[in-house]
C-alpha cells in the first residue's frame, strides 16, 4: 500500500513540477464558508466533499491527529486551505482543477533547499499561495550604496529563462508564473544580485546593486523595457556609467562620442561634436534631452558635448525601427535622459579636470519623498589657462564655455509627477582678437505625466529649445566697418500622449505634437552708431509643423510580436515672405528672377505633409533567438545649411519652403538577436537599406550666409544608403568588453536639368559621410576591487575627399583643378585609447568617495587626417624631394594625450 | 613651477600635426589654361597659354604655340595677337575705355570664347597715406613654440572709389629705397627695389558696406627693420648711407566683378589652412568657354581691366614726421643702380 501511495505522491509531485501552472484556477476560487473549533480536520475534508463536491486524497495516518479551529465565511478555498495548513507538517496541493491532495511536508523534496529563509523574499499573502497562476512583479533597481535608480539593469529567472531590463526611471516590470525563482539582477560596474523569491501574487519588490566596477549589461541593443517596444530593433543604450568608464579626451565623459563605439554610429572626428547614423547627415539626428531639442551638441566646436556627464542618466539612440511618436529627423533620434534626483539623501559630487571642473547637486526636497531636485554645472578655465602662458597668440584669445542644468521632479500626489527642466549653455571664441564668434543654447521642458487608471497612462509634454549664434567682426583700421552678424533658431512645442496598457502582451499609444519654429537665417547691424554698415537681414521664416501618431503592439501568435504604427506630419511655411519666381529656361540665378510674390504676416507660403508609417516585428525562434524586422518613413522639413564636411556652430538652420522641398526617407531593416547563457553574452546583426529625397546640396562655390537667394545655391540630391552591422558583447566578468562592426555604404544623386545643378555629370557619387568599414573593440579588465584598466580601439575607413588632380600657372601662382566631387578617400581613421582607475574606497557607508583616472588618448599618437587642403609651402620648410605647392592633411589631435581627472562624491 | 605646468598643459593641448599628404591620383587629360590681362595700356597686356600638368609632376605649366587669340570689339573689328615665346603671345593694341570686347582663342579645331565684357574706366585714388605701423608676425622660435613677432615699419593707406561701374580693384606695387652715399670726393646716388614678386593685393567694397569709398584699404607695408635685407643694411650701415626715401610705384587695376572672383578664389585656394571646419573644395570658375563642343573646359581667365600708375615719394619715416608727395609717372626704374655725382632723373627730393 505504501509502495502504491509512493508512487502516487511521486506522480503528483511530477504533475505539480510540471503542471501546477496549467491547473490551479479551477477551485481555488470558490469561497467557502464554515466554522470549525477543535474539529478533526477530516471533517473539513468530508464537508468540502458533501457540499462543495470537491474531493481530498490523504492517508489516513496523516491527518487522524490534526484537529482545527478556524471560523470563515466566503472567503476563497485557497486562502482557507492556506491558513489550515500554516505552520502545519501537512502540505496540499489542488490536482487537475478539482480535486485536493494533502501529503506530509517532508516529502515535498522541493523545498528541502540549502536556502535559507532569511534570504527569501516573499511576495505577496501566503494567504494566496496557488491563488494565481501568474503575477507580475513590479519594482525599481537602484544602486546600494547611494540610492541612485540605475535603469538598464537586467532582472532575470532563471527559472522561467524570461527577463526584463529597467526603465529610463530605473523601473522594471515582469510577468512570471507564480512560484519560487531564482531572480538575477545584472548592472555594469555592480555586483550581481541573487535573490530568491517566492511569488505568490502581483507585488512589489526593489533590488539593491552594489558597485563591484566589472559588468557592462547596460549596454544594450534592444530592450523589453516598458517604454520600449518589444519589436524594437536599431536601438542603443548606454548608461552615464559605461559613458564614464570609456577612455575619453581630456578624462572628459562624452554622451555622444560614447554613442560612436556602436555599430551603425560614426563620428566625423576629434573637432566634432556631430555625428552621423547610417550614413545620414549630423542634421539628420534629432538629439532630446528629457523631450527638448537640442541644435548644437557641442562645447569648444566639437572638442566636447554639450551636456554636464554626471546629470546624464542615460542616452538611447533609434537608428531605425524608430516608433511613431518620433519624427522630425530622418536619420535617428538620440534621447538623453538627466537624472531625476536622488529620493533619500541630498548629494555633491563633480570632476576635477585639466581644461574644466564640474559639480551636481542632487537630493530630495524632503528626505523619503518622491519630489527631488538635481542642480548642475560646468565650466572652463582655458581663458585663465592662456593668459598663463607666453604665447602671445593665445594670450590674446579666447576659447571659453559653460552650461547649466536644472531639473526638479515633483510627486503631485500618487497619479500626477510634473518634471521641469531648464538648461544655458554659452561658448564663446576668438584666436588673436580676430572675430569673435559666440553661440549658445537654452532649454526648458515641462513634462506632466497622469495615471489616468491601472492602464491608462497620460503624458503631456512642453519644450523650448532657442539656438543663437553671432560673430562680432572686428576691422582695426576701420572701425565703421565692423558688424555682428546673427542667426538662430527658435522652437516650441507641446505634445499629448496617451498610453494604454490592456496587458502586457498588448499596448497603445496615441497622441499629437505641435511644433512652432522660428528661423532666423541671417541678420547683419552695425557695432556702433557710425558706421558704414547697412543693417540687413534674410526675411526670419516662420512654420508650424503638427503630427498625430498612433502605434499599436500585440502578440499575432506565441512567437510573433507586430508594432504598427502610423504618424501623419503637415508642415506649413508662414509669410511675411518675399518668394522670387524664375525663368524656367535656366537654373535659377538672380540674373533669372522674373516676378515676385508677398506674403503678408501669417499668410501660409505653402504647405507641405505625408503619411509616415512605422511597422517593426519581432518572431522568437526556438534557439531563444529572434528575428526582427522593421520599415520606416520619415519626413524631415528643417535643415542645417553647411558647406563644410563637419558640422561648424556658424552653420544656420532653413525652413523647407517654396523651393526646398522636404526631405523624405524610407528605411528597412532586418536582424538577428540572441543572448546567450543567461544575457550574459550578447549577439546581434541587422542589415538595413535607406532611400532618401530632397537631400539639400550645393552648387560650387555657394554662399550661403546672408543670401537673400539661397536657392539659387542650393541643389536638390537623391540618396541611398545600405549597411551590415554586427555587435559581440561580454557583459561580465573580469574582462568585459564588445566588438561592433559595421560594413555601409552612402551614395548621392544630383541629376537635375541644367549643367550648374548637376554633381558629377549626374552619376552616382559617395556622400562625404561615406565610411564603409567601421570596426569598434571596447575592453575593461578588473585588476583588482579598486584597481580597472579600460581600453578602446577604433577604426574607419577614411572618409571620401575631392583631391587636385590637374596643376595649372596664373601669374605667381600655381593653382589646381579638383577631380569629380569625392572622388577619392582620406587614410583609414584608427586609434587607440586606455584609462586606469583607482577608487579610493569602497566602503559603503564612507562619506566622501573619490576616484583617479589616468587615460591616455590617441595611445600610438596616429596621425588620422581630419581635413587635406591644397596650400602653398614656406619655402624654408621645403625639404629635399618637396614642391613649394603641396597637398597637406590636418590630423587635429597627432600625439598621445595623457589626461588625470579626479572624480569625487560627497 | 605652476608656470611651467600650465604651460606643458597647453603644450599638450597644441597637438595638432600637419603632413604632407601625397595620395595616389589617376591620370586624367589635360585641359588648356588661359592667362589674358588686356588693358587699357598695351605696355600692361598679358597672354599666356599653356595645358595643364599632373598634380604630382615636377612640370608646372606645359606651354602652348599654336593657338590663334584674338580680341573681339563689340562693333565687329578684331585685333589679333602674335605669338611669342614659351606660350607668351603679344598683344600692342590699345583698347578703349568703355566698350564691350571678347577673347576668342582657337586650339585644337575648338573654339573657346569668353562673355563680352566692358573695359572698365581708369581708376584712381582718392586718398593717399602713409603712417607708422607695427606689423605683428608669428614663427616659431628655436623649440618650435610660435611665437610673437613685432616689426616696425610703415604701412601704406588708400582710400578708393566705390562705383558701380569702378569698385573691384588689383594692386601690384613695388618700392625702391634711394640714398646717398657720401664719398669723399663725390656723392653716390644709389637705389635699391624691395618688390615682393606676386604679391598681388586686391580690393573691393566691405561686405555690407553701403560707403561710396573702400577706406583705409592696407595697400603694403615696408619695413624700417633693414637688418631684415642683410646684405643692403650693412652696405648702409658701413657706408654711412644718407637723405634715406622711397619710391612707390603703384600698379592699380580695375577689373570686371567676374575677374575679380577668379583672382580672390585663386587667392582663397592656398589659404584652406588653419580653418576650423574643413571647407568644401571650390572649383575655380573662370570666363571662358568652348563654344563648339561644351564637355570640353578652358581654365583661366580673361581680365579686360584698365589701368593707372601711381607713383609716390616718402621719406622722413623714422624721425616719426613723415613726408610724401605724388609724383609723374616714371615708367622705368631699374631694380638696383648706382650714379655717381649726378643723380638719375627720377630722383627724389622733398619740396
Amino acid at each position: 500500500m505504501s509502495h502504491i501511495i509512493k508512487k502516487c505522491i511521486a506522480l503528483f509531485i511530477l504533475l505539480f513540477l510540471f503542471g501546477i501552472t496549467s491547473i490551479a484556477q479551477s477551485i481555488q476560487e470558490r469561497n467557502i464558508s464554515g466554522t470549525y473549533t477543535g474539529a478533526p480536520l477530516k471533517h473539513f475534508f468530508e464537508d468540502l466533499e458533501k457540499k462543495e463536491h470537491i474531493k481530498t486524497f490523504y492517508k489516513d495516518q496523516w491527518v487522524d491527529t490534526v484537529t482545527i479551529t478556524y471560523t470563515f465565511t466566503n472567503r476563497p478555498l485557497v486562502q482557507v486551505l492556506n491558513k489550515l495548513f500554516e505552520n502545519s507538517r501537512l502540505k496540499y496541493v489542488i490536482f487537475q482543477g478539482d480535486a485536493i491532495i494533502v501529503y506530509p511536508r517532508n516529502i515535498d523534496q522541493r523545498y528541502l533547499t540549502t536556502k535559507t529563509d532569511q534570504n527569501l523574499l516573499v511576495i505577496g499573502d501566503p494567504l494566496n499561495e496557488g491563488r494565481y497562476k501568474k503575477a507580475v512583479l513590479k519594482g525599481k533597481v537602484i544602486d546600494g550604496a547611494n540610492g541612485d535608480i540605475l535603469p538598464g539593469a537586467s532582472v532575470y529567472s532563471q527559472q522561467s529563462r524570461k527577463g526584463v531590463t529597467s526603465n529610463s526611471k530605473g523601473e522594471y516590470e515582469i510577468e512570471l508564473p507564480t512560484g519560487s525563482h531564482d531572480m538575477k539582477i545584472f548592472f555594469m560596474g555592480y555586483e550581481q544580485n541573487n535573490q530568491p523569491i517566492k511569488l505568490i501574487e502581483n507585488g512589489k519588490a526593489d533590488f539593491e546593486l552594489y558597485d563591484e566596477t566589472i559588468n557592462l549589461e547596460e549596454v544594450k541593443v534592444v530592450s523589453n523595457e516598458a517604454s520600449i517596444s518589444r519589436s524594437q530593433m536599431s536601438m542603443v543604450r548606454i548608461s552615464s556609467k559605461v559613458m564614464k568608464e570609456l577612455p575619453v579626451l581630456m578624462g572628459e565623459a562624452d554622451v555622444i562620442k560614447s554613442m560612436t563605439t556602436m555599430p551603425g554610429i560614426q563620428s566625423v572626428g576629434e573637432l566634432s561634436s556631430g555625428f552621423n547614423v547610417r550614413g545620414g547627415n549630423t542634421d539628420q539626428n534629432l538629439v532630446l534631452v528629457d523631450g527638448a531639442p537640442v541644435f548644437n551638441t557641442s562645447h569648444l566646436f566639437g572638442f566636447f558635448s554639450m551636456l554636464n556627464p554626471d546629470a546624464v542618466r542615460d542616452v538611447t539612440l533609434f537608428k531605425g525601427g524608430i516608433p511613431a511618436r518620433y519624427g522630425e529627423r530622418v536619420s535617428s533620434v538620440m534621447e538623453v535622459g538627466l537624472k531625476d534626483g536622488n529620493k533619500d539623501k541630498v548629494a555633491l559630487y563633480g570632476g576635477l579636470g585639466i581644461i574644466n571642473s564640474r559639480f551636481t547637486l542632487e537630493g530630495p526636497f524632503k528626505k523619503g519623498k518622491n519630489s527631488t531636485f538635481i542642480i548642475g554645472g560646468r565650466s572652463t578655465y582655458s581663458d585663465w589657462l592662456l593668459r598663463k602662458t607666453r604665447n602671445a597668440e593665445l594670450m590674446n584669445s579666447v576659447a571659453n564655455f559653460y552650461d547649466v542644468n536644472a531639473k526638479l521632479n515633483l510627486a503631485l500626489g500618487k497619479k500626477n509627477q510634473l518634471e521641469l527642466l531648464a538648461y544655458n549653455s554659452f561658448d564663446a571664441f576668438n584666436l588673436n582678437q580676430g572675430s569673435l564668434y559666440n553661440y549658445g543654447n537654452t532649454i526648458g521642458s515641462l513634462n506632466w505625466r497622469t495615471k489616468l487608471s491601472k492602464k491608462l497612462m497620460a503624458d503631456l509634454k512642453l519644450t523650448y529649445s532657442e539656438y543663437d549664434f553671432d560673430v562680432q567682426e572686428k576691422n582695426e583700421q576701420n572701425s565703421a566697418e565692423n558688424y555682428i552678424l546673427k542667426t538662430g533658431l527658435v522652437y516650441k512645442s507641446g505634445q499629448y500622449q496617451f498610453s494604454y496598457t490592456p496587458t502586457d502582451k498588448h499596448r497603445l499609444n496615441a497622441g499629437a505634437k505641435y511644433i512652432d519654429y522660428f528661423f532666423q537665417p541671417g541678420e547683419i547691424k552695425p557695432a556702433q552708431q557710425e558706421s558704414n554698415i547697412i543693417a540687413e537681414k534674410v526675411d526670419n521664416e516662420k512654420a508650424v509643423e503638427t503630427g498625430m501618431f498612433i502605434d499599436d503592439e500585440f502578440d499575432l501568435t506565441r512567437k510573433l510580436t507586430l508594432n504598427l504604427g502610423l504618424r501623419y506630419s503637415q508642415y506649413a511655411n508662414y509669410g511675411p515672405s518675399t518668394v522670387y519666381l524664375y525663368d524656367p529656361e535656366h537654373t535659377r540665378e538672380v540674373s533669372y528672377i522674373t516676378d515676385s510674390i508677398q506674403f503678408g504676416k501669417n499668410e501660409q507660403v505653402i504647405a507641405y505633409n505625408g503619411w509616415e508609417p512605422r511597422i517593426s516585428m519581432k518572431f522568437n525562434l526556438e534557439n531563444g533567438g529572434s528575428v526582427r524586422m522593421s520599415y520606416q518613413k520619415i519626413n524631415q522639413y528643417v535643415n542645417q545649411i553647411s558647406n563644410t564636411s563637419v558640422a561648424s556652430p556658424a552653420d544656420f538652420f532653413k525652413s523647407s519652403d517654396y523651393y526646398i522641398k522636404p526631405l523624405r526617407s524610407q528605411q528597412f531593416a532586418i536582424g538577428y538577436f540572441k543572448d546567450y547563457q543567461e544575457g550574459r553574452y550578447e549577439a546581434s546583426t541587422e542589415v538595413y537599406y535607406k532611400d532618401l529625397e530632397n537631400l539639400p546640396e550645393y552648387k560650387d562655390g555657394a554662399v550661403l550666409l546672408m543670401n537673400k537667394h539661397i536657392e539659387t545655391d542650393m541643389i536638390s540630391a537623391n540618396g541611398y544608403s545600405y549597411g551590415f552591422e554586427m555587435l559581440l558583447k561580454k557583459a561580465t566578468g573580469r574582462l568585459n568588453g564588445w566588438i561592433s562592426y559595421a560594413y555601409a555604404r552612402t551614395m548621392r544623386e544630383a541629376d537635375n536639368l541644367y549643367r550648374e545643378e548637376t554633381i558629377n555629370k549626374g552619376n552616382y557619387y559617395p556622400s562625404v559621410y561615406d565610411k564603409p568599414h567601421d570596426l569598434s573593440v571596447i575592453a575593461n579588465y578588473l585588476i583588482s576591487r579598486r584597481w580597472r584598466f579600460s581600453a578602446n580601439f577604433e577604426y574607419m575607413s577614411g572618409r571620401p575627399a575631392t583631391l587636385p588632380e590637374l596643376k595649372y600657372t596664373i601669374g605667381e601662382a600655381q593653382l589646381v583643378y579638383y577631380s569629380d566631387r569625392n572622388k577619392y578617400r582620406m587614410p583609414p581613421y584608427h586609434r587607440m585609447d586606455v584609462s586606469l582607475t583607482f577608487d579610493e574606497n569602497l566602503r559603503k557607508k564612507r562619506v566622501w568617495k573619490g576616484s583617479w583616472t589616468l587615460s591616455v588618448y590617441n595611445l600610438y599618437g596616429r596621425h588620422n587626417p581630419y581635413s587635406v587642403y591644397y596650400k602653398k609651402n614656406l619655402p624654408e620648410n621645403v625639404r629635399e624631394g618637396e614642391k613649394l605647392f603641396e597637398l597637406f592633411k590636418l590630423s587635429v589631435i597627432g600625439v598621445p594625450i595623457p589626461s588625470l581627472t579626479y572624480n569625487f562624491r560627497f | 613651477m605652476i608656470r611651467l605646468i600650465l604651460n606643458i598643459a597647453l603644450l599638450l593641448s597644441l597637438v595638432a600635426c600637419e603632413d604632407v599628404y601625397r595620395p595616389e591620383l589617376m591620370d586624367m587629360p589635360q585641359l588648356p589654361v588661359i592667362e589674358a590681362r588686356i588693358t587699357n595700356n598695351p605696355a600692361f597686356n598679358y597672354i599666356n597659354i599653356s595645358m595643364t600638368t599632373k598634380f604630382t609632376d615636377r612640370l608646372t605649366s606645359n606651354p602652348v604655340s599654336d593657338a590663334r587669340v584674338e580680341v573681339l570689339k563689340e562693333d565687329g573689328t578684331f585685333y589679333q595677337a602674335e605669338y611669342s615665346y614659351s606660350g607668351y603671345y603679344n598683344f600692342n593694341h590699345s583698347l578703349e575705355t568703355g566698350k564691350r570686347y571678347k577673347l576668342r582663342i582657337i586650339l585644337d579645331n575648338e573654339l573657346y570664347e569668353s562673355e563680352w565684357e566692358k573695359l572698365p574706366i581708369t581708376p584712381s585714388i582718392e586718398k593717399f597715406n602713409v603712417e607708422p605701423y607695427v606689423q605683428v608676425s608669428y614663427a616659431d622660435n628655436l623649440y618650435g613654440i610660435p611665437n610673437k613677432y613685432y616689426t616696425k615699419g610703415f604701412q601704406v593707406f588708400v582710400d578708393l572709389p566705390a562705383t558701380d561701374d569702378n569698385k573691384y580693384y588689383l594692386f601690384r606695387w613695388n618700392s625702391y629705397l634711394q640714398f646717398v652715399i657720401p664719398y669723399n670726393s663725390f656723392r653716390s646716388y644709389e637705389w635699391i627695389s624691395f618688390s615682393k614678386p606676386g604679391s598681388d593685393n586686391m580690393a573691393e567694397p566691405s561686405l555690407h558696406s553701403s560707403s561710396t569709398t573702400i577706406s583705409n584699404h592696407k595697400l603694403m607695408f615696408n619695413t624700417l627693420d633693414y637688418l631684415s635685407y642683410l646684405d643692403t643694411a650693412e652696405y648702409l650701415i658701413r657706408k654711412k648711407a644718407m637723405d634715406l626715401g622711397w619710391i612707390f610705384q603703384i600698379d592699380q587695376y580695375c577689373q570686371s566683378e567676374g575677374a575679380h572672383q577668379f583672382f580672390k578664389s585663386a587667392a582663397g585656394q592656398l589659404k584652406a589652412d588653419g580653418q576650423l571646419f574643413d571647407p568644401m573644395y571650390s572649383q575655380i570658375k573662370g570666363n571662358i568657354s568652348c563654344t563648339t563642343n561644351p564637355e570640353k573646359h578652358m581654365l583661366g581667365v580673361f581680365d579686360l581691366c584698365s589701368v593707372t600708375r601711381h607713383q609716390y615719394y616718402v621719406t622722413d619715416i623714422e624721425a616719426g614726421n613723415i613726408y610724401y608727395h605724388r609724383i609723374e609717372p616714371i615708367f622705368t626704374i631699374p631694380n638696383e643702380g648706382t650714379s655717381e655725382r649726378v643723380p638719375p632723373d627720377f630722383w627724389q627730393r622733398k619740396k
